[in-house]
């Protein structure tokens, strides 16, 4: 059975390099990668804050590129940031 | 529709045959593409939770050099509020590493001998790991170094 938001990402590879935003608005930085079951959002330039996030999080990608989350910030940085 | 679709496949017919590329050559191409795309597709689907170019590079070590000695630094990462330090020793007692914990959920090492059938016995052996990334190389570094 698929999500509502994997009906909406036919072709997940649209979503690599597009930001990344939490439901109270935090950037949490762009995503690098898509994996099975996750997308990989990394922040920063040298040494980056990776972040590996289920698909099922997202809530919507929208018209002008950006991949929204239905957490906020707090959760994102307590459940998902990973290095 | 239906001319343009022809024109356009006419066209690119004559640009391959000006380059020296036969429809024999370009099917072969467009072929070995498509195989590649349904071989990542089946690597997703058998092994969902291993970040796929860590794979495709242990997949290339593995074959092409034999006798790699599967030099890996892993990061596995664990779901927020586990215990993380039953997880250190668990990988330090199937290893012989010690690994670095960080974020509170992910456990970094260097590993050896991580082929693909280790890292499928590992995912087998703890259900609990979320997500597994990293990276090969090709030759021995500093045992310890992470």
């Amino acid at each position: 059975m698929t999500s509502p938001i994997e009906e909406k990402i036919d072709d997940w590879q649209k979503i690599v390099n597009k930001p990344v935003f939490t439901r109270d608005g935090k950037d949490v930085g762009v995503v690098e990668s898509v994996q099975a079951e996750r997308i990989i959002v990394t922040f920063g330039p040298i040494t980056p804050d990776k972040y590996a996030i289920p698909k099922s999080s997202i809530v919507d990608f929208d018209e002008v590129g950006v991949v929204r989350l239905k957490e906020d910030g707090d959760f994102i940085e307590h459940h998902y940031k990973f290095a | 529709m239906a001319s343009k679709k022809s024109m356009s496949h006419d066209s690119r017919l004559a640009d391959a045959a000006k380059s020296g590329v036969t429809p024999s050559t370009m099917s072969a191409a467009v072929r070995i593409k498509q195989d590649y795309q349904n071989f990542l597709k089946e690597a997703e689907l058998l092994m969902p939770k291993v970040d796929q170019s860590l794979l495709l590079d242990i997949i290339y070590y593995q074959t092409r050099y034999p006798d790699w000695e599967g030099s890996v630094v892993l990061r596995v990462v664990y779901p927020a509020d586990l215990d993380i330090n039953q997880k250190k020793e668990w990988i330090y007692q199937k290893y012989q590493r010690m690994s670095r914990v960080e974020e509170e959920k992910t456990l970094k090492f260097k590993a050896i001998r991580m082929s693909m059938e280790e890292l499928g016995k590992m995912l087998d052996e703890d259900p609990d790991i979320q997500y597994i990334t990293g990276s090969a190389t090709l030759t021995p570094t500093d045992s310890y170094s992470v």
